[in-house]
């Protein structure tokens, strides 16, 4: 690993993912941009179909073909688009520089290989090691991610794992590569409290080591909280607003961050009535003239449903898509 | 407040062993799950009564056990002057017209294949036949009170978004004017935005029909903000019950405040608290003692060879634990 680059290792332009389907085009991703820097965590907050899990699988080259396309934009690793990459280059990439970790650890691991089988074939593929030394990492990255008794657990199925073991032997399946940027996309949400909170503490301990740089997707606050330096609030197809964690939660700008965190129930408060935003997220495939939040937006004016608000960069590298915020 | 409100449902000494398996023959039989292992409580007229815990501690199995959809092992299951085991026909009829249900995920919940009329009326065609005439304008008040148009009606469940559905399942569990709903992770299906209608809706709903709710669900802040009283549960059995405020206020057992603290919003530079090691054991081999033990922190020789029993530590607030 050399020494990193003052940059960020990974940035994202204007991207853009539609869906082709008999429903019409759905503009899914619809101009997302971010960077991300290494030892940072940038976490991907929004709600199902505001396109966060397309978003990851696009940086990657796996959205769904031909359901989706990405139709524009750039996704540059180290100042490479990897969108100008042939199939074969892109490869190089997968794992070996951008690891990918999903939702459900069960269908991620094959029921019917051994859980050191799955992580040798990581190994084998990405340092090509055999033999002996294949066992020796394969221990290794189950210890990194503090699985118990590593040697003999290599020869378990998957099954015989329990959710939070299974969770990080996928994870020393995506470290094994020793990439530089893990996408993980709610690696937590098919845990325990208790199991999540251990498994958020490795996570964090492997990137401070590694100087691994994370774009953490989830719904859930109290995980922001924990794990993410910055946050990308996704709404409808774009990041309505990007700010530093606890800025964020202090001090939101944007009016569906506002109301987000105000409909979220918290267990060291006591809350009469909770603030619910009326209606619904919009369809994809209908999407709206102005701003996307407009019609559930209690500060909406005229001009918020007839034109798209631009993205409005704010003090502290904060930036919010707001026609409330341009003067 | 803790006994103010009349008792609706009384659960004693409520067991609920699975069978792991036949098993080959010649060969042992395995140990049986222990999903629900000497469960009591009361659920109060017009109260919310939540249980939380992670997955596997039992709380679903009860869930179930109350809706009479699994029989328990052993335990009694009181029901305002009767028992449930011993009741005749008659008086389980009427159990199963008070105790409805909601359920996690309105998608699998739900008919593909009846209007929303239909799943709507079908408890009363089923229980009242009698008013079947009234069926329309029941139908339509009950859409209204979930926040739904009457003129949906007509519609089949893959026309509503995942909010919309769980709606209907509500205006379904409300057709029969039930003493007992019991929800079952009523919201965790649902996106973050629209949680918060449905929570809202069932708050509301309890405020003007006053009926109970049995609240199961793993999110500690959905419990506290709906629940009234709270139990925890830990691999198949009650480790601490009390006032909603008073757990998470002051929490005794040290799994629930292990379950707080991990659930809690960190704020800036603050340490996460020290995380519980291990994984939650096998209900089929609880370990001896407190099964918690094997996690928790505060555990010491008594512990691990003698299991705790519950005791009253506060007016309305049980834990088992020998700490206290």
């Amino acid at each position: 690993m050399g020494e990193a680059p003052t940059g960020p290792v990974l940035e994202v332009k204007d991207l853009r993912t539609h869906l082709f389907t008999s429903r019409g085009v759905g503009r899914a991703v619809d101009g997302v941009s971010f960077a991300l820097r290494r030892g940072e965590t940038l976490g991907l907050v929004g709600e199902s179909g505001s396109g966060k899990s397309l978003t990851c699988l696009s940086l990657l080259r796996l959205n769904p073909q031909p359901a989706s396309r990405i139709v524009g934009g750039a996704v540059l690793y180290e100042g490479t688009d990897l969108l100008a990459k042939t199939d074969e280059e892109m490869r190089r990439y997968r794992g070996k520089r951008i690891a990918l970790v999903l939702q459900d650890p069960m269908t991620a691991l094959n029921p019917v290989f051994t859980v050191g089988n799955q992580i040798f074939e990581a190994i084998r593929l990405h340092q090509g090691a055999r033999g002996s030394r294949l066992r020796k990492i394969a221990a290794e990255m189950m210890r990194l991610l503090r699985i118990p008794d590593p040697e003999q657990r290599l020869g378990d199925y998957p099954h015989q794992f329990s959710g939070g073991m299974r969770q990080r032997a996928v994870g020393a399946i995506a470290l094994s590569g020793k990439p530089s940027v893990l996408i993980a996309d709610e690696p937590t949400t098919a845990l325990d409290v208790t199991i999540q909170a251990a498994y958020l503490e490795v996570l964090k301990e492997i990137q401070r080591r590694e100087r691994l740089a994370i774009l953490f997707v989830t719904h859930d606050f109290a995980v922001v909280a924990r794990m993410c330096d910055r946050v990308a609030v996704m709404y409808a197809g774009k990041i309505v607003e990007t700010a530093d964690t606890w800025r964020l939660f202090d001090d939101p700008r944007h009016p569906y961050t506002v109301a987000l965190l105000r409909s979220v129930p918290d267990v060291e408060a006591r809350i009469e009535r909770l603030y619910a935003i009326e209606g619904q997220p919009p369809s994809v495939f209908e999407p709206a003239k102005g701003c996307a939040f407009a019609a559930r937006c209690p500060h909406a004016e005229a001009r918020c449903h007839d034109e798209p608000p631009p993205d409005v960069p704010l003090e502290g590298g904060r930036a919010v898509r707001c026609w409330l915020f341009v003067r | 407040m803790t006994t103010a409100r009349a008792p609706l449902i009384e659960a004693r000494n409520l067991r609920k062993y699975f069978r792991a398996g036949v098993g080959l023959p010649f060969l042992a039989p395995r140990a049986p799950v222990r999903a629900v292992d000497d469960v009591s409580f009361v659920i109060g007229a017009g109260e919310t009564f939540g249980i939380v815990g992670e997955s596997g501690c039992g709380k679903s199995t009860t869930a179930k056990l109350l809706l009479l959809l699994e029989r328990p092992t052993a335990g009694t299951i009181h029901f305002q002057d009767f028992d449930i085991a011993v009741a005749t026909k008659d008086e389980l009829r009427r159990y199963r017209a008070s105790v409805q249900a909601v359920f996690q995920d309105p998608w699998s919940s739900l008919n593909p294949r009846m209007r929303v009329r239909r799943i709507i009326a079908e408890p009363i065609l089923l229980n009242e036949p009698h008013r079947k005439k009234e069926i329309p304008g029941v139908v339509a008040d009950l859409l209204r009170q979930v926040g739904l148009e009457e003129t949906m009606a007509g519609n089949f469940p893959h026309e509503f978004s995942g909010g919309q559905r769980q709606r209907v399942a509500i205006a379904r569990a409300l057709a029969l004017r039930p003493q007992l709903i019991v929800l079952d992770e009523p919201v965790s299906a649902l996106d973050v935005s629209i949680r918060a209608q449905i929570m809202n809706l069932l708050k509301e709903i309890q405020d003007r029909f006053g009926m109970s709710f049995l609240l199961i669900a793993h999110n500690l802040a959905t419990v506290r903000y709906l629940a009234h009283r709270v139990a925890v549960m830990y691999l198949g059995q009650i480790v601490e019950q009390a006032e909603a405020e008073e757990l998470f206020t002051r929490p005794l057992h040290p799994y629930t405040q292990a379950l707080i603290a991990a659930a809690r919003l960190l704020r800036p530079g603050e340490e996460p608290p020290p995380v519980l090691s291990g994984d939650i054991p096998s209900p089929s081999a609880p370990p001896p003692g407190c099964r918690f033990s094997t996690r928790c922190p505060k555990a010491f020789g008594r512990c691990f060879s003698e299991a705790p029993a519950p005791r009253e530590l506060a007016p309305g607030h049980r834990a088992a634990c020998h700490l206290y």
